[in-house]
């Protein structure tokens, strides 16, 4: 069954074009993440998905009933806010049986229900604590307690992590996911960070200027990015603009500055003659010996960043390689000026639309 | 040289706020105590101290009407403009609608319209259709109190968050019970600051009651006027203090509950 | 579309509309025609009839308001707006300033804040008594002076009198809506003043009360309008040697039933704190912003 599917929505706001026709289907249970830039259209969907913005054309189904036409508070969705949006004139308790009190449920099974959310999200005790006396963190949880508690039918996230400090969310992030797969409920995730993207999701969905780039998951999205934008936006990469050619039975990549690339054959399947080679950082190997796919260069830049260090390493009169490399031993860190050869697999690269 | 001057711009500061402490804070004590006065004559120091003025004014059944007719009048007034207000703030804030930019202004005219114009163009307008009442004077108040509400009331709806209104609709709550359950108690603060202002414009109003009283409906401010003319006693001396009274009253009251920073302009 | 968001949404317009129409229309763009309509009629009190006037379309009543004896009320209504507003502001500013940029006793601050509101709430008549006590004879001015041998002055039925009490009232105002545009000025910038050697007074000068100017401006105006349209102040503080136009309005209308020419002078006065108001609004404070 599909918990989520979209069809054809075209959505605007005033003049503003934001989506043009996009589709998407979300197999039921399953976490779904719209990754992209502001102004992608991925907030846009969301809202379509919850009611708040009516589309001007296209339908909307979960678990496979439509209900683009009706109100927000029809749907039984789960709505999680990026700034949290928990009741200022209310308790926790009351936040969080909101919902439930709106569904006429008996005051003992709504004490029972918001026990038992509070629970989930690892926050029982604190039922009578006002928002203003709640951490970020905390009233975050709060608001997944509320939105988890009246059992809906899908749940809705909109960048609920993006107003915490980063250790939070590294744990949040974790908490979130560990909950969904508890409850198996369908989730529409939106974020613009690719680790979070990449950390919680079965599926991906990469959104530029309201269209699809690709719908994946994390890894596959990341290791056969679909095109030089999706490539940049999960991560970085060096590129290379060349063609291939056939050279006595290897399969190798011309970059228009001159270099050789050797790539393994799958990697010429389907794609164009002229084509554009992408080469993650942590993929290159830095050394003294020279491997196949190996080039001369000399190191332009070193940055340390705690567990890696990120080296600019000059090949050619206007090429720099970039790589990264982990640092388990101080010793190991590389100092500019070093000569060395960079070099990766032929199974490296991915061929990237341009 | 600048230290000197900077020293005398300090002074300056400071001098004007104690100064203006003063300015503003002496007539009303003077008042107070001026109204103990026993004898007929307002002096100052006082002769002795005494309420009897007091309890004339209070005894005095002129007095009495007048005050009910006040303070129903007020009560009508500030109701009728909160509750006008509301929509019409939430309106404006939300949607953009052709005329909205007229309409503002055409709201907030009165608060440009000195007090006897208004008085003098409803009076006429009165006499012509519909007869001059008890009616007229509170429509009158209701536009002198309207302009308050609805600059107070926009204030806090600029200020609210709207997702709090989604997340209740996407928890089952429909639009009105949204707005009873959520909207309604958080812009309270702002609603109970209008209702106080709007009862403070309309109880202090003289010159457009001036023009839509008559004899049977007589506001008190009008009636003091009145009374102060046929006879210069210390009865006008016992009123104002209480009117004194009443301001820092609510002046206090708006404070605790409200918090004043919501009647900066 | 949603249904009931749509209907929501244009209920919401059609309300405010209604109201529109109905409070406004009805009972204020309507009056105020009638009042202006009535500017141009004729007075006739030989008619008989109870409005002692005839429809007609006449500048008379202008003329009369704007020369003569009553040429002389006008402008001692200007000459008492601008005296309260130069007094108003000038005392104002620097205690908006101060509650702006204040940062210690927060209970000070709040006194001051209750000081203000307080002048505001208790009312017109209470204020005007005040001062009419104040000011008396026997009163406490009077009382001060003669604890220094000197002669009472005679204050009631003088303009000082009027501009006492009335600038009493415009300070409220006028300090606090300059509260908000002292506020305004981001405080980054005086330390970026500083920083490049201005110290306190040059920063004030050159940093802090340009940027503020705006908001004297409207400030100003705004006090210009409330106090030219001053009536129990100098009814009762003017003792009938100074009247207003408001006073002149109020003669004319319920005194002598000369409707015609008490809605002359109710339109001048509606003119002019219009004026102030908006128009000049606009005007001064293009030029004035950065």
């Amino acid at each position: 069954m599909l918990g989520l599917e979209v069809r054809d929505i075209h959505a605007q706001y005033g003049t503003n074009k934001v989506l043009n026709g996009l589709s998407l289907k979300v197999d039921d249970g399953k976490f779904v993440t719209l990754l992209g830039p502001s102004g992608c259209g991925k907030t846009t969907l969301l809202r379509v998905v919850a009611g708040f913005v009516h589309p001007t054309k296209g339908e909307v189904y979960v678990k496979e009933e439509r209900v683009d036409r009706d109100p927000p508070y029809k749907r039984n969705i789960g709505l999680v806010f990026q700034n949290y949006a928990l009741f200022p004139h209310m308790t926790a308790f009351d936040n969080v049986a909101y919902g439930l009190k709106l569904r006429k449920l008996s005051k003992s099974e709504t004490s029972d229900r918001v026990r038992e959310a509070l629970e989930l999200v690892r926050l029982s005790g604190y039922e009578d604590r006002l928002p203003r006396q709640l951490s970020g963190g905390e009233q975050q949880r709060i608001a997944m307690a509320r939105a988890l508690v009246i059992r809906p039918r899908i749940l809705l996230l909109d960048e609920p992590l993006s107003n915490l400090d980063l250790k939070l969310r590294q744990h949040l992030r974790l908490e979130i996911k560990s909950i969904q797969s508890k409850t198996r409920l369908t989730t529409l995730y939106v974020t613009h960070d690719q680790t979070e993207g990449l950390v919680m999701s079965d599926q991906v969905a990469v959104l530029r200027n309201g269209v699809i780039q690709q719908l994946g998951s994390p890894t596959h999205i990341y290791e056969n990015p679909a095109n030089r934008f999706v490539a940049d936006f999960v991560g970085e990469g060096n590129v290379f603009e060349g063609r291939f050619s056939k050279q006595d039975d290897v399969m190798l990549f011309i970059t228009d500055d001159g270099l050789s690339i050797q790539v393994s054959e799958d990697r010429r399947a389907g794609a164009e003659e002229k084509s554009v080679l992408y080469v993650r950082p942590e993929k290159i190997s830095i050394g003294k010996v020279s491997k196949v796919n190996s080039l001369p260069g000399t190191i332009s830049q070193v940055v340390y960043e705690g567990p890696t260090a990120r080296y600019s390493i000059r090949v050619g009169p206007s090429r720099d390689i970039l790589a990264v490399e982990q640092i388990s031993d101080m010793a190991a860190l590389r100092s500019a000026g070093d000569k060395v050869y960079v070099s990766w697999s032929p199974d490296s690269s991915a061929v990237v639309a341009s | 040289m600048s230290k000197l001057a900077s020293l005398l711009g300090k002074v300056i500061v400071w001098g004007t706020v104690v100064t203006t402490l003063v300015y503003l804070w002496v007539p009303l004590a003077v008042d107070l105590v001026m109204s103990l006065e026993p004898g007929n004559v307002l002096r100052f120091p006082t002769t002795g101290v005494s309420l009897r003025w007091y309890e004339f004014f209070f005894s005095n059944p002129i007095f009495h009407n007048s005050m009910i007719v006040s303070f129903t009048l007020a009560a009508i007034a500030a109701i009728l403009a909160v509750v006008l207000a509301i929509p019409s703030s939430m309106a404006f804030v939300r949607y953009n609608f052709p005329g909205k930019g007229v309409l503002s202004s055409l709201f907030t005219a009165p608060l440009a319209t000195p007090a006897v114009v208004l008085g003098v163009a409803l009076l006429y307008f009165f006499m012509v259709y519909f007869g001059v009442s008890f009616s007229s004077l509170v429509i009158g108040h209701l536009l002198l109190t309207f302009p308050y509400a609805l600059r107070t009331i926009t204030a806090t709806m600029f200020g609210f968050d709207r997702s709090l209104e989604e997340a209740s609709m996407s928890l089952g709550a429909n639009t009105l019970k949204t707005f009873r359950k959520i909207t309604l108690p958080i812009i309270s603060p702002g609603i109970v600051a209008s209702f106080i202002f709007g009862i403070a414009v309309s109880l202090d109003d003289v010159g457009t009651a001036s023009f839509l009283v008559n004899p049977n409906t007589i506001t008190l401010n009008i009636q003091l006027l009145a009374y102060w003319r046929w006879a210069l006693d210390p009865t006008v001396g016992a009123a104002s203090a209480f009117l004194i009274l009443i301001g820092v009253a609510l002046t206090l009251i708006a404070d605790r509950i409200v918090g004043l920073e919501r009647f900066l302009f | 579309m949603n249904v009931s968001n749509v209907i929501r949404r244009y209920s919401l317009v059609v309300f405010v509309a209604a109201v529109g129409v109905i409070l406004f229309g009805m009972f204020f763009l309507v009056p105020m025609f009638l009042l202006l309509r009535t500017s141009f009629w004729q007075y006739a009190p030989n008619l008989g009839s109870m409005r002692y006037m005839r429809p007609a379309f006449t500048l008379e009543n202008y003329a009369n308001v704007l020369t003569g004896a009553y040429l002389d009320i006008d402008i001692l209504t200007i000459r008492i707006g601008l005296v309260c507003t130069v007094a108003a502001v000038t005392l104002s500013y620097p205690l908006a300033y101060w509650f702006a940029r204040y940062n210690g006793h927060a209970n000070l601050k709040r006194f001051v804040l209750i000081t203000l509101i307080a002048s505001f709430l208790v009312g017109t008549i209470a204020r005007v008594f005040a001062w009419f006590m104040m000011l008396t004879g026997g009163g406490f001015v009077n009382a001060l002076i003669s604890l220094f041998g000197l002669e009472r002055v005679r204050f009631l039925g003088t303009e000082l009198a009027i501009e006492l009490c009335q600038v009493q009232y415009l300070m409220s105002i006028a300090t606090l809506s300059l509260i908000s545009p002292l506020k305004n000025v981001d405080p980054r910038l005086e330390e970026a003043s500083k920083s490049l050697g201005a110290e306190e007074i040059r920063t004030f000068l050159n940093v802090t009360l340009p940027l503020s100017l705006p908001g004297i401006v409207a400030s100003s105006l705004l006090c210009f309008a409330v106090s030219v349209s001053a009536f129990v102040t100098p009814m009762v503080l003017g003792k009938g040697a100074i009247l207003m136009v408001s006073n002149m309005v109020y003669t004319y209308y319920l005194d002598i039933s000369n409707y015609p020419l008490g809605s002359a002078f109710a339109v001048v006065l509606l003119l002019t704190s219009f004026i102030s108001m908006y128009v000049l609004e606009k005007v001064l404070l293009s030029r004035v912003r950065i």
